[in-house]
């Protein structure tokens, strides 16, 4: 990758982020990042970078962040617009051949494989619809690019990473301190179920072998850590980093229970998520500006911590008990994991303290 | 040039965030409007002139410099430097938002521009107008904590705030990360309320780009220590902490801290300062602030006083920025391997 010109999307998420750092200080890339929202960008802004203002469902602004680059990795994921999604990776196929390039890279999800089967899973394992919003996203995505790309005579290599931690990662890292931090509610079958984590370095490494190996066109690689644990085991790991209990592990009837008590977008049920919100009611305000901002105080911090229950999505990856094989971006790309567990949830708790999550 | 009569003519110059979320609201407030308001972003700016009821809206103020008393200066930081001076140099008011400049040397221009107009220039510098800052100044001032031995500052936010550009995060027009804009007012309380630095040590996590991260070291003139860090990307204790020879004051600095003391002994907040006892500060937003800062504006182009935060201090916290990022050094954070740094 020395050397290279290339676009980032998605640059100031985590994957995004890191891969520019690496991009930059290992190779020397000359990198363009398209940000649609710069209150995001504080880490992506500390390195040379070009920050391209725009939005990836804008064919001009695509057009433009492709112009002059030779490589593209595309990172960006809407997870509350799933058809931006579609329309972004139209654009950027469309002015990726326009333009020459020599590899689109795609990030895509281990989610295309769920609801995932028990035992060991590979590329070969059946990708179809689920009926889980993001799973069937990213499915509809890595379809149609390596179908654009087959088509044009693009050269795409699909990457597919499993459960990605790590200093700046939100769903495996920040979000999970922070739910074992309030109270979390988990079921019972993640004692068991595994989990297959890879350490951000470790995708990041294989995004970018993926970008150089001829090999790759046209395919897809599974990426993890190469080891499993337990869910169990995975949320004690951050439990021991930061000091606290576990969750409470419960019955599917009871996630259930929990589930519908909190999962309605009533009042109540957003009540019964975040206790301590209460005073974002409109009616409720009326009542604390009478009462005084350190009454308030005093009431808000008496209510329970929020209550966090897993999604039937999040419930059912928890409980599986799925072993994912990495032989083929192995042999295709020759990607060995640099990070087992133990080291990468090492440098995971170095940020964790940093952060002071 | 003779200063313009006051009913000033307000203008805005620029229409991002903190002129939508700040300054409008803190008119509004005052029950001013502004005749006019500036941006390269003229549908933007017409949005935020049909929320206000601002008469006008352009792409460049120099066509109206002689229809203009006061304005609000609210650009990319490398514009503030010279769009001040020209306003002054015309004899329009000027409260701009910090940094006044983004190097020494162009707050040295705008201090002689300032100097040569009777116009008034104001710093936006909104953390001084809290009861609790002017409080720590005033009981600092009087030897209320006896001599000060050390100091510990901490200012970090997961970053929120709803910039409409990416002029903030580019070095080219923002003059600096994390220690030029959330910074700038940590220093420039640091040098109210303790006077000047005599050394200091920097570290911050760019390559190439605007920090996110800084860590200071500084000693100040009287010989006292302390640190200060900063964060873009981190929620910190967002407070000040000041330790003499009879006591330590805590102040916070932001949110639903904001105008709060805590004291070691709590005793020493039962004196007055300022006008107030500290032990009783009410509760400030900081729109509350903002509007102390226009008010305290407009009440210095009345009278003819000076400002409650002058050019001249705010340079004072613009040259040791400089000395800062002129000592820089690389902050190498926890989990990054040296191996990771290889090519560039």
């Amino acid at each position: 990758m020395d050397r290279r010109r290339v676009l980032v999307t998605g640059a100031t998420g985590f994957i995004g982020g890191r891969l520019c750092e690496k991009l930059l200080l290992s190779h020397g890339a000359e990198i363009r990042a398209l940000v649609r929202n710069f209150a995001n960008a504080s880490r992506l802004a500390r390195l040379e970078v070009e920050l391209l203002a725009g939005d990836i469902a804008d064919a001009d602004v695509v057009d433009a962040a492709v112009r002059g680059c030779d490589t593209v990795f595309h990172c960006a994921h809407d997870f509350k617009d799933a058809q931006r999604n579609v329309t972004g990776i139209r654009l950027l196929t469309a002015a990726c051949r326009r333009h020459g390039v020599r590899r689109l890279v795609h990030v895509s999800s281990i989610s295309v494989y769920e609801p995932l089967p028990d035992g060991e899973i590979d590329e070969s394992t059946r990708a179809e619809t689920s009926g889980f919003a993001y799973a069937d996203n990213k499915l509809e995505v890595e379809r149609t690019v390596l179908r654009l790309g087959a088509d044009g005579g693009l050269p795409v290599t699909v990457v597919q990473p499993t459960i990605v931690y790590g200093p700046f990662g939100d769903a495996w890292t920040v979000s999970v301190v922070h739910e074992l931090r309030a109270r979390l509610v988990l079921p019972e079958e993640a004692a068991h179920g595994l989990c297959n984590p890879v350490y951000v370095d470790d995708v990041v490494d294989a995004l970018l072998l993926a970008a150089e190996s001829d090999d790759a066109v046209g395919e897809r690689f599974l990426i993890s850590g190469g080891e499993t644990v337990t869910w169990r085991e995975f949320y004690a790991t951050y439990e021991r980093m930061i000091g606290v209990g576990p969750p409470r592990y419960v019955s599917s009837a009871e996630l259930e229970r929990l589930a519908g008590r909190t999962g309605t977008t009533s009042v109540l049920g957003f009540l019964a998520r975040h206790p301590r919100r209460l005073g974002e009611l409109r009616q409720v305000q009326r009542i604390m500006a009478l009462a005084g901002p350190r009454i308030t105080e005093r009431v808000t911090d008496a209510l329970p911590l929020p209550l966090y229950v897993p999604t039937p999505e999040k419930a059912a990856l928890l409980g599986a008990r799925a072993k994912v094989r990495i032989d083929k971006a192995r042999d295709v790309l020759g990607f060995e994991p640099a990070w087992d567990f133990e080291r990468g949830m090492e440098m995971t708790a170095r940020f964790v303290e940093w952060a002071r999550l | 040039m003779p200063s313009k009569p006051i009913a000033p003519r307000l203008a805005i110059l620029g229409c991002g965030a903190v002129t939508e979320l700040r300054y409008l609201p803190a008119l509004a407030t005052l029950r001013l409007k502004p005749a006019l308001l500036v941006d390269l972003d003229r549908e933007r700016a017409m949005a935020l002139a049909r929320r206000c009821g601002a008469t006008r809206v352009a792409d460049d103020y120099r066509p109206w410099l002689d229809e203009l008393d006061a304005v609000i200066v609210a650009l990319p930081h490398s514009l503030h430097a010279p769009v001040s001076i020209d306003l002054l140099e015309h004899g329009v008011h000027v409260l701009v938002e910090k940094p006044l400049a983004v190097s020494a040397e162009e707050s040295k221009a705008v201090l002689a521009a300032a100097e040569r107009s009777d116009a008034v220039l104001a710093v936006g510098f909104m953390r001084r107008h809290s009861d609790a800052a002017q409080w720590l100044q005033a009981a600092l001032n009087d030897g209320a904590l006896g001599s000060i031995g050390s100091f510990d500052f901490e200012d970090g936010l997961t970053y929120a705030w709803p910039v409409a550009s990416g002029s903030l995060f580019r070095k080219e027009t923002s003059g600096g990360g994390v220690l030029a804009d959330m910074g700038a007012h940590t220093l420039d309380s640091l040098l109210w309320w303790l006077g000047d630095v005599a050394a200091v040590e920097c570290r911050d996590d760019a390559y190439g780009g605007v920090e996110a991260e800084a860590r200071l070291e500084l000693t100040l003139a009287s010989g006292a220590g302390g640190r200060i860090e900063l964060s873009r990307t981190r929620n910190l204790r967002n407070t000040a902490i000041v330790q003499g020879e009879r006591g330590t004051v805590e102040i916070g600095t932001e949110q639903r801290d904001r105008n709060q003391l805590t004291a070691s002994p709590a005793t020493l907040l039962e004196e007055t300062y300022a006008g107030v006892r500290g032990d009783r500060l009410s509760r400030l937003h900081v729109s509350d602030l903002f509007v102390r800062q226009v008010r305290d504006w407009l009440e210095a182009i009345e009278r003819g006083r000076e400002p409650l935060v002058t050019a001249a201090s705010a340079a004072r916290g613009i040259a040791l920025i400089e000395r800062c990022y002129a000592s820089r050094q690389l902050w190498e954070l926890p989990w990054v391997r040296p191996e990771d740094l290889g090519a560039a």
